[in-house]
């Protein structure tokens, strides 16, 4: 049985993102073993930073973020009305594990590959001004975390 | 952000006492390694003990920490456990810093910190 999706909305500050961090980690614990509740918490905090981070000016004040989940994943998705992700970033996290060992030395880049890495499933769409970025990660059929 | 530290000669070791290291406070994380470096430290021992969390806005101020210090130099990482410690093996930071399971382990290696005591280390001064 899966339960009800959590909904979260943001405002770009960090100190949102540091609450709600720790939201979608309780949801996450609950559901799944901690090494994967965690990964889950850290996807959530990279893409959410972004979001504060790139925001264009005159973007929406506020961005949203979904955690639901299925017999077979827990599923984290972002909506966003900020600028779009650059097509290299994307192209780059695609090859993450190789990105990331490439870029050790980059003091910036990591987190979309860090995304990609922890991530079993990971899509992106913008259109019409609107992003959104889906991540999932497989359950343990055994029900590990629950 | 709550940090304490203690030198030696050009050695410094800072303890993070926050469980979490983000992009709120990775600017503050980034300054100090700075300062430390300006002041003329060749060896910084940042000890992760304390911190659960760690994002790549903290993993990048110590990259550039790592940079500034230069070759002959080290920002060493000590201490990291669970989720901080895969964020290091995921990213490869063995590339760029030397990294250690302890504190103890990261002094031990430094020549010029022998004759401090493994008490002094468990709790260094603020």
């Amino acid at each position: 049985m899966t339960a009800p999706p959590l909904s979260i909305e943001l405002t770009r500050d960090l100190e949102d993102v540091r609450r709600a961090s720790l939201a979608v980690r309780r949801w996450a614990e609950q559901r799944l073993e901690v090494g994967t509740a965690r990964a889950i918490q850290l996807a959530f905090a990279e893409v959410a930073t972004n979001a504060v981070l790139h925001a264009p000016s005159g973007a929406a004040d506020r961005f949203s973020v979904c955690l639901s989940e299925t017999r077979a994943e827990c599923v984290l998705e972002f909506f966003d009305e900020g600028n779009p992700i650059p097509e290299t970033a994307l192209r780059r996290a695609e090859r993450a594990d190789r990105g990331l060992r490439e870029n050790a030395t980059s003091v910036g880049g990591h987190g979309l590959m860090l995304v990609s890495a922890l991530m079993d499933r990971v899509h992106y769409r913008f259109s019409d001004g609107k992003s959104q970025f889906v991540m999932a990660v497989k359950r343990d059929p055994s029900g590990s975390g629950q | 952000m709550r940090m304490s530290e203690w030198r030696s000669k050009q050695t410094v070791i800072l303890r993070v006492e926050e469980p979490r290291l983000d992009a709120m406070n990775a600017p503050h994380l980034r300054s100090t390694l700075l300062r430390f470096i300006e002041l003329g430290m060749t060896r910084i021992i940042l000890d992760l003990r304390e911190v659960g969390f760690m994002d790549s806005s903290a993993l990048g101020a110590c990259i550039t920490g790592a940079q500034r210090i230069g070759p002959l130099g080290q920002v060493v990482l000590a201490g990291a456990r669970g989720e901080v410690s895969r964020l290091f093996e995921l990213t490869h930071m063995h590339r760029v810093f030397r990294v250690y399971e302890s504190l103890a382990d990261a002094v031990r290696a430094d020549d010029s910190l022998v004759s401090v005591s493994n008490e002094r280390l468990a709790r260094p001064a603020e």
